[in-house]
C-alpha cells in the first residue's frame, strides 16, 4: 500500500493527468518522465492492458493503458498522446503508463479514501476543484511490473 | 296507127279530087257544047264520069268513112272503159292505196296494165325507200339528238367547270396577290430580323467576351484559391509544428515541475517558471487550436470559393459554349434570314408573275367560257335541228305510211290484212280478241288495237302491257268507250279507207303516238265496224 510521501504543506503533490474519463493524480515522487506518445511495439501473448514497450531515454519501457487499468471490464479507449513513466526507488524507469493529457503538477488537499470496488492500483479517491480524482498508488505498480502483485500487467 | 290515119287523110282528099276533078271536066264540056259540037257524046261521057266518080268516092271515101266511124265508137267504148279503170286507180293512187290500185288496171291494155303497174310498183318502191330512208334519218336524228345533247349537257359540265376554274384562277391571282404583299412583308421583316441578328450577334460577341473574361476571372480566382488552400496547407503545418511545439513545451514544463518537485524546496522557484511555461504552452495549444479553428473557417471559405469557382468556371464554360452556340445560332438565323429575304423578294416577285399569270388565264378562261357558251348555244341549236329533223322523219314515215304498199312496213296494208281477219268474226268476241292479242304479240310498237262497231263504241281492245305498264286505269280506256267523234272514226266511215292521224300524245303513256284506222268490211264490203291501232312513234322509230 502506498504511503503519502509526497505531502507539501498537508497536501499530496500529484500530477494530474486524464485517461478516458478518469481524471487521477500520479505522485509526482514516483513519476519519472512525461513523454509524448511513442512507437510501441506490441508484445505477443501479453495482457490486453500492455500496448507495448516504447523507447522512452534510452530503455525500453512497458506502456500500459490506464483507463484499462482503472476500468478492467471498460471499452478501450482515448488518444494516448502522453506516457508517463514511473520511477523505481533507484531511479530507474519502471513501467509507462499511456495517458490522454497531463495538468501539470497540483496539491490534492482533500481526504483520500479507498473504496473496496477501486482496482489495487489507486491508492483512493478525493474531491479536486469538485471532481472526483483517483490517487494512484505507484508501488503497486512497480510490484505488478515486478510480478509482486495482482494489479498490474506482467510485461516480463 | 299513123298509116291508118294516112290512109284516111288520103281517101278525103282522094273523094274531094275526084269530086273537083268531074267539076272541071263537066264544066270544060259544058263550054263545048255551047260552041255546039259533039254535044251528046260530052254530056255522056259527063255523065259516065259522074257515074264513074260516084262510084269511085262511095267505094273510096263512103264505105271506109263508115268503117273509120265504126271503128273509132268502138275506140271510144274501150277507150271510156280504160279511162275509168285508170279513173279507179288514179283514186286509189290519190288515197295512196297502191295496192288496191293495181285492181282496176288488170281491164287495161297490156302495154297500159305493164305501164301502170310498173308505174306503180316503182311508186311502191320509191314509197318503200322513203320509208325506209326516213327510218333512217329518223334513227339518224335520234343519235344526232342524243349526241347533242350529251353534248350540249357536256358544254355546259365545261361552262361550270370553266366558270368553276375562273373563279378558282380569280382566287389564285387574289391569293398570289395576298402572297405577294405578306412576302414583301415577311421580306421586310426578314430584313428588320436580319438587322436585329447583327445586333444580337454583336451583343453576343460581347456577351462571349464578357463570359470570356469572366472565365477568366474565375479562374483567377480559382487559382487564387488553390494558393490560398496551399497557403492554408502551410498555415496548417506551421499549426501544426507550433502544436508540436506547444505539446513538447507543455511536456518539457511537466518534467521540469516534475524535477522541481524532486528537488524539493530548492525547485520550488524551478516549478514555478515549468508551471508558467506549461500554462504558455497550453496557451500557445489553445491559441493554435483557436488559430485551427478560424484556419479551418478559412479553408471552408476557401474550398466554397474553389467549389463556387468550379460551379462559376463550369458555368461560365456552360454560358460560354451556350453563348458560342447562341452566335452560331444567330449566325444560322441571320444566313437563313437572309435567304429568308431573299426567298420572300423570289416569292414576292414570282407570286407577281402569277397574279399576272392568273389574270391572263383568266382573261383566257373567260373567253373560253364565251366560246363554250356560244358552242354549247350551238349545239342547243343543234339539238333542236336534230329534233325537228327527228319530227320531220317521223312526219315522213307517216307521209309515206298514208301510202299502202305491198310490205309488212306498211301499216295500212298491215291494218287491211288485220281487218281482214276481223270481216267473218266481228260476232264473236272471243275470235276478236285472239286476233288482237296476236297483232299486239307479233308487234311491240303497238300501244293498243282495238275494234269499234260502226256506231263509234269500242267493242273489244288489247294493250300491250310491255309499252303501256300500269298506265291503263288512269287513261279511263275500256269497253263501251265512244270513238264516234274521232276524226279518224269519221274518215274510216265515210271514206271506208285506211286512215293515218297526225302524231298526238298518248293517255296511256304520254308519249307520242298516231292512230291507224281500217275498215272492216263483211263480204258485201259494207262497213261493220273499224279497226284502230294506237302505234308508239318511239317504239315503232326504234324498229
Amino acid at each position: 500500500m502506498w504511503k503519502p510521501t509526497d505531502q507539501v504543506d498537508g497536501g499530496i503533490q500529484c500530477l494530474m493527468v486524464r485517461s478516458g474519463g478518469y481524471r487521477c493524480g500520479i505522485p509526482v515522487a514516483a513519476a519519472k518522465q512525461v513523454s509524448s506518445a511513442r512507437r510501441l511495439d506490441r508484445v505477443p501473448g501479453s495482457d490486453p492492458r500492455l500496448l507495448g514497450l516504447a523507447q522512452i531515454g534510452g530503455e525500453p519501457v512497458a506502456v500500459v493503458d490506464l483507463h484499462a487499468l482503472l476500468d478492467p471490464d471498460g471499452a478501450p479507449g482515448g488518444s494516448h498522446e502522453l506516457t508517463v513513466v514511473i520511477r523505481r526507488g533507484d531511479g530507474t524507469s519502471a513501467i509507462g503508463l499511456a495517458v490522454d493529457e497531463a495538468f501539470g503538477v497540483a496539491v490534492i488537499n482533500g481526504e483520500v479514501r479507498r473504496h473496496d470496488a477501486d482496482p489495487d492500483v489507486v491508492a483512493g479517491r478525493c474531491e479536486h476543484s469538485g471532481r472526483p480524482v483517483f490517487i494512484l498508488d505507484p508501488s503497486t505498480l512497480i510490484a505488478e511490473r515486478d510480478g509482486n502483485g495482482k494489479g498490474a500487467p506482467n510485461a516480463g | 296507127m299513123q298509116g291508118e290515119k294516112g290512109t284516111s287523110i288520103i281517101r278525103q282528099w282522094l273523094g274531094m279530087a275526084i269530086l273537083v276533078t268531074v267539076s272541071l271536066v263537066g264544066g270544060v264540056m259544058l263550054e263545048l257544047t255551047s260552041d255546039g259540037a259533039e254535044e251528046d257524046w260530052y254530056v255522056r261521057a259527063w255523065l259516065v264520069l259522074v257515074f264513074a266518080a260516084l262510084v269511085s268516092h262511095l267505094l273510096l271515101v263512103s264505105l271506109p268513112r263508115v268503117r273509120l266511124e265504126r271503128s273509132f265508137r268502138r275506140l271510144q267504148r274501150r277507150h271510156r272503159d280504160q279511162s275509168r279503170a285508170l279513173e279507179h286507180a288514179f283514186e286509189e293512187m290519190r288515197h295512196g292505196d297502191l295496192v288496191e290500185c293495181l285492181e282496176p288496171v288488170a281491164k287495161l291494155s297490156e302495154s297500159m296494165n305493164d305501164a301502170v303497174e310498173s308505174a306503180t310498183h316503182a311508186m311502191s318502191a320509191l314509197v318503200q325507200q322513203i320509208q325506209s330512208s326516213s327510218v333512217e334519218v329518223a334513227n339518224s336524228a335520234g343519235i344526232v339528238h342524243e349526241t347533242s345533247g350529251e353534248l350540249v349537257e357536256s358544254a355546259s359540265q365545261q361552262a361550270a367547270a370553266v366558270v368553276q376554274i375562273t373563279a378558282s384562277t380569280e382566287e389564285l391571282a387574289r391569293t398570289a396577290g395576298l402572297i405577294a404583299t405578306s412576302a414583301t412583308a415577311q421580306a421586310e421583316f426578314a430584313a428588320q430580323a436580319q438587322e436585329a441578328g447583327d445586333a444580337g450577334a454583336s451583343a453576343l460577341e460581347d456577351a462571349v467576351e464578357g463570359a470570356g473574361e469572366l472565365r477568366r476571372g474565375i479562374e483567377d480566382i480559382a487559382e487564387r484559391a488553390d494558393i490560398l488552400g496551399r497557403r492554408s496547407q502551410e498555415i496548417y503545418r506551421v499549426l501544426d509544428l507550433i502544436t508540436e511545439i506547444a505539446q513538447e513545451t507543455h511536456i518539457l514544463a511537466l518534467n521540469a515541475a516534475i524535477e522541481a518537485s524532486a528537488a524539493g524546496e530548492h525547485g520550488d522557484r524551478f516549478g514555478v517558471v515549468a508551471e508558467e511555461v506549461r500554462r504558455l504552452a497550453e496557451r500557445s495549444r489553445e491559441s493554435v487550436d483557436s488559430v485551427r479553428s478560424l484556419l479551418d473557417g478559412f479553408t471552408g471559405s476557401i474550398r466554397s470559393v474553389v467549389v463556387a469557382t468550379e460551379a462559376g468556371s463550369k458555368s461560365a464554360d456552360r454560358v460560354l459554349g451556350q453563348s458560342r452556340s447562341t452566335q452560331s445560332g444567330i449566325d444560322h438565323l441571320r444566313g437563313a434570314l437572309a435567304d429568308t429575304a431573299r426567298a420572300a423578294q423570289e416569292i414576292s416577285q414570282a407570286t407577281d408573275e402569277q397574279r399576272n399569270a392568273s389574270n391572263q388565264v383568266v382573261l383566257t378562261l373567260r373567253d373560253i367560257s364565251d366560246l363554250i357558251q356560244r358552242t354549247a348555244d350551238s349545239f342547243q341549236r343543234f339539238t333542236e335541228s336534230a329534233e325537228h329533223l327527228s319530227g320531220l322523219a317521223l312526219s315522213i314515215q307517216l307521209l309515206t305510211q298514208s301510202f299502202r304498199i305491198d310490205s309488212v312496213h306498211s301499216l295500212k296494208h298491215q291494218a287491211w290484212g288485220w281487218s281482214d281477219r276481223l270481216r267473218d268474226s266481228t260476232a264473236n268476241l272471243e275470235v276478236v280478241e285472239g286476233v288482237l292479242s296476236d297483232i299486239v304479240e307479233d308487234h311491240p310498237f303497238i300501244e293498243m288495237v282495238y275494234l269499234v262497231d260502226k256506231a263509234g263504241t269500242m267493242v273489244a281492245y288489247e294493250i300491250n302491257h310491255e309499252v303501256v305498264a300500269d298506265r291503263q286505269a288512269r287513261s279511263g280506256v275500256g269497253v263501251g268507250q265512244a270513238y264516234a267523234d274521232r276524226p279518224w272514226f269519221q274518215a274510216v266511215s265515210r271514206d271506208l279507207r285506211t286512215a293515218v292521224t297526225p302524231p298526238y300524245v298518248s293517255l296511256l303513256t304520254d308519249e307520242r303516238c298516231f292512230t291507224i284506222a281500217a275498215a272492216v268490211r263483211d263480204r258485201s264490203r259494207s262497213m261493220i265496224g273499224v279497226l284502230g291501232i294506237d302505234v308508239n312513234v318511239r317504239s315503232w322509230t326504234r324498229i
